[in-house]
C-alpha cells in the first residue's frame, strides 16, 4: 500500500510556540460544532444587546427617578440584603450540620432543604402563603396571639427571598466544609479549642471565600425572586413590589420604564459575575 | 519555664481501624524523649492521635500523669480539646490565616487566657525559638525550618503535659533537617513531660530519643536504648534502618576524637566542637594485613559476630571505634572472616559524614556515643 501524506497547512509562529509551551495540539473547531456553538452565543447574547439597543437612553435618568422604579429598586435592595444576612444567620450553622454530623434522615434533610432550588418558585409562594397567611398553620397563632400578619408586607418578601436563595448559600459552604481540610481542626482541638472555638477561629476563616461566593450568589437569587414573591407578598409599590415584579407590571403601562429597570437588573447580575469570576469562572477550579 | 512534672504516659490499648489493629503497652517517663520508629501504616500516627483523643481506644487504658483519659472498658473519655497535649503535626498544620503570633497565641487563648496574656506567652516563646523577627508573617512565608520551629513554639505555648511529634523534620529537606535536628534535641531535652516521637528515620531517632520502640503492623517489635536497639536488630526492618554507624565525638579541623575511644579523619571544614560522625558499614574496607592506603582512617578490629543480610554480610567488629561493615559473601569466604579473627579496617575521609558541629549534640542529644 502506498502512503500519502495529506496537504500540510500553514501554522504560524504564534499558534507554534502555543502548541509547544501548552502542548494539546490543534485547536481548531470542527463545522458541525462551530455552528450550533454560534447559535447558543446568538440566542443568548442577542436578547442582551436588544435591551441595550431598545433602551431609552435620553430619558434614563427622568425614568429612574420617577414613578415606582427608585422605590422598586430601594425595596428590593434592602429586601434581599436583609435575606442574604438572615441566611448566613441560619443557613451556615445548617450547611455546618450538614456537613460535619451524622445522624438518622441526614441524606433526607438534604435533600428537603436543597428542595427549593428545583422546586418552582410559585410552588414554594404557595408553600409560604399556606403556613404563614393568615389563615396558614402558622400565621393564624402568628396572628390570634401577637396580632403579627406577614403576607403582603415587607416580611413576606424577605422570607420569599430567602426561602428561595438560601439552599444556593447551603450548598455552597456545605461544599466547602467537606472538601476542608479537617487536619487544621485536628490541629485546633488538639491546643485545646472547644468545638465552637474551633468553627469561629479555624473553619469560618479556612472557608471564607466559598462563604463570600456563597452570599453573593444567594443575594444574586433573592434580587431576582419573582414567583414566590409575587404570590406570597403580592405587589404593593412601595411595599412588595419588588424590582422584578415592578419589570413585569410596567411591561404593559410603560415598556421604557421596564427597559430601564431590566437594565438596572443587568447591571447588578454583571457587578455580581465580576465579583464572583475567580471563584465560577476559572473553569471548574475551586479555591 | 517550668513545666508540671506528673508521673507520665501509661498507655496500653488496642486501636482497631477496619482491617488494621495497633497494639501497643508502653510507658514514658516525665522528661523522657520516646522514639517511635516503624514503617509506613504500622500505626505510629495512629497511635500519637489516640494519645491526643483524636482517635478513641477500641479496648484498654490511657493514663496521663495518674489520671484515665481514655478507658474502653468504662467509656470515659477525655476529648482532645481537654487532654494537656501538645501536638506537632507532620506538616505542622499552622494555620494559614493567621499571623505566626496568632498561631502560637491559640493555645493559651483557646485554654481560656485573655488575648492581651496569650500574645505576651506567644511572644516569649518565639523569642526563645529565635521566631520574634517572624511574628507577623504568614505561614506560607515561612520556609520549612521556621515552620518546623512555629509548630513546636505553638505547641508549647499551651504548657502541655505531654508533647507528640510525628514526623517533625520529614518535610524538611537534607540540609535543614540535620540544623533543625540539633536545635530540636536542645529544645526537647527542656521539657519536662514525656515525649513521644513519632519517626522512620533512623538517625532522627538515634539523636533524639533516649528509648526507641520498634512498631510494625501495629505492634511493639522491639524496645529499649537507641544504642542497643542499633546494635541488635531484631528484625529486617530495624537492621535496614539502623544500618549505621554512628559516633559522638568532637572535631577539631580534620581531626574527630571520638567519645567511646578512637579518632577519625575527616574531610577540613574548619568546624569545632562537639559532632556526630555517620559511617555506612559498606564505606568499610576489612583487610587481613594493615593496608597502605591513601585512605587515612585505619584501625585493628576483632570481629565478634557475623549477620546474613539478603544481599550481603553484616560484620560486627569491636575496636577503637566499633563498626558495623558490610562484605559480599565471597568476601567472606576468601578472606576466611570468622568470629574471633583480628582485621584492619580502613574508610576513606570522604566517607565520613560529620554534621551538626555548632553546639547542642551533646547536651540534648546521645551524651554517650551510640557505638562504644
Amino acid at each position: 500500500m502506498v502512503s500519502t501524506l495529506a496537504t500540510p497547512s500553514r501554522l504560524n509562529q504564534r499558534e507554534r510556540q502555543r502548541r509547544a509551551t501548552k502542548g494539546g495540539g490543534s485547536r481548531s473547531v470542527p463545522v458541525p460544532l462551530l455552528a450550533p456553538a454560534l447559535v447558543a452565543v446568538a440566542f443568548l447574547v442577542l436578547p442582551l444587546a436588544g435591551l441595550i439597543l431598545r433602551a431609552p437612553w435620553e430619558n434614563l435618568w427622568s425614568i429612574l427617578r420617577g414613578s415606582d422604579a427608585s422605590e422598586a429598586l430601594r425595596l428590593s435592595l434592602w429586601t434581599s440584603t436583609v435575606a442574604t444576612a438572615a441566611s448566613l444567620v441560619i443557613g451556615v450553622p445548617l450547611a455546618w450540620v450538614l456537613a460535619r454530623t451524622d445522624f438518622p434522615g441526614l441524606r433526607i434533610l438534604r435533600a428537603l432543604v436543597t428542595l427549593p432550588l428545583v422546586l418552582p418558585p410559585v410552588v414554594g409562594g404557595v408553600a409560604l402563603l399556606l403556613a404563614f397567611g393568615r389563615n396558614g398553620f402558622v400565621g393564624r397563632y402568628l396572628d390570634q396571639w401577637f396580632g403579627i400578619t406577614i403576607p403582603f408586607s415587607p416580611a413576606a418578601v424577605i422570607m420569599a427571598e430567602t426561602f428561595v436563595a438560601m439552599p444556593f448559600l447551603i450548598i455552597t459552604v456545605e461544599g466547602a466544609l467537606r472538601s476542608a481540610d479537617l487536619g487544621f481542626e485536628e490541629a485546633a482541638a488538639t491546643l485545646g479549642a472547644g468545638r465552637m472555638t474551633v468553627f469561629r477561629r479555624i473553619t469560618v476563616p479556612m472557608v471564607a471565600p466559598s462563604l463570600g461566593a456563597g452570599a453573593v450568589l444567594c443575594w444574586a437569587r433573592a434580587l431576582g425572586e419573582f414567583g414566590a414573591t409575587i404570590t406570597f407578598a403580592g405587589s404593593f409599590p412601595g411595599r412588595t413590589q419588588t424590582m422584578p415584579i415592578a419589570v413585569y407590571y410596567a411591561l404593559e403601562t410603560d415598556p421604557d420604564a421596564a427597559i430601564v429597570l431590566s437594565l438596572v437588573l443587568l447591571l447588578v447580575s454583571i457587578t455580581v459575575l465580576v465579583t464572583l469570576r475567580d471563584k465560577w469562572l476559572r473553569g471548574g477550579s475551586t479555591q | 519555664m517550668t513545666f508540671g512534672v506528673g508521673q507520665g504516659l501509661d498507655i496500653n490499648v488496642e486501636v482497631v481501624r477496619g482491617e488494621f489493629t495497633l497494639r501497643v503497652k508502653l510507658a514514658a517517663a516525665p522528661g523522657e524523649v520516646l522514639g517511635i520508629l516503624g514503617p509506613n501504616g504500622s500505626g505510629k500516627s495512629t497511635l500519637l492521635n489516640a494519645v491526643a483523643g483524636l482517635i478513641p481506644a477500641s479496648r484498654g487504658q490511657i493514663l496521663l500523669d495518674g489520671e484515665v483519659v481514655d478507658d474502653a472498658a468504662t467509656g470515659k473519655f477525655l476529648e482532645a480539646a481537654e487532654r494537656p497535649v501538645g501536638f506537632v503535626f507532620q506538616n505542622y498544620r499552622l494555620f494559614p490565616h493567621m499571623s505566626v503570633l496568632d498561631n502560637v497565641a491559640f493555645s493559651p487563648r483557646a485554654r481560656g487566657i485573655s488575648r492581651h496574656e496569650a500574645r505576651a506567652t506567644a511572644s516569649r516563646w518565639l523569642d526563645r525559638l529565635g521566631l520574634t523577627p517572624f511574628a507577623d508573617r504568614r505561614p506560607a512565608d515561612l520556609s520549612g525550618g521556621q515552620a518546623q520551629r512555629v509548630a513546636l513554639a505553638r505547641a508549647l505555648a499551651g504548657d502541655p503535659a505531654l508533647l507528640l511529634l510525628d514526623e517533625p523534620l520529614s518535610a524538611l529537606d537534607a540540609r535543614t533537617r540535620l540544623d533543625v535536628q540539633t536545635e530540636l534535641s536542645r529544645h526537647l531535652s527542656d521539657f519536662g513531660g514525656p515525649c513521644l516521637l513519632v519517626t522512620h528515620d533512623p538517625l532522627e531517632a538515634l539523636v533524639l530519643a533516649n528509648r526507641l520502640l520498634v512498631l510494625e503492623e501495629g505492634s511493639i517489635v522491639q524496645e529499649g536504648a537507641p544504642a542497643e536497639v542499633a546494635r541488635r536488630p531484631a528484625t529486617e526492618y530495624v537492621a535496614k534502618l539502623v544500618g549505621l554507624n554512628l559516633y559522638a565525638g568532637e572535631v577539631d579541623g580534620s581531626k574527630v576524637k571520638l567519645r567511646g575511644g578512637g579518632a577519625f579523619v575527616v574531610p577540613d571544614h574548619g568546624q569545632h566542637g562537639d559532632v556526630l560522625v555517620a559511617l555506612r558499614p559498606s564505606a568499610v574496607v576489612v583487610s587481613i594485613e594493615q593496608p597502605h592506603t591513601s585512605a587515612r582512617n585505619t584501625w585493628p578490629a576483632t570481629i565478634v559476630g557475623l549477620t546474613l543480610l539478603t544481599d550481603r554480610i553484616r560484620i560486627d567488629l569491636d575496636g577503637e571505634p566499633s563498626a558495623l561493615v558490610d562484605v559480599t559473601p565471597s568476601a567472606v569466604s576468601e578472606l576466611e572472616l570468622t568470629s574471633g579473627r583480628n582485621v584492619w579496617l580502613t574508610a576513606k575521609a570522604t566517607e565520613l559524614e560529620v554534621y551538626g558541629g555548632d553546639s547542642s549534640v551533646g547536651t540534648g542529644g546521645p551524651s554517650s556515643p551510640i557505638r562504644r
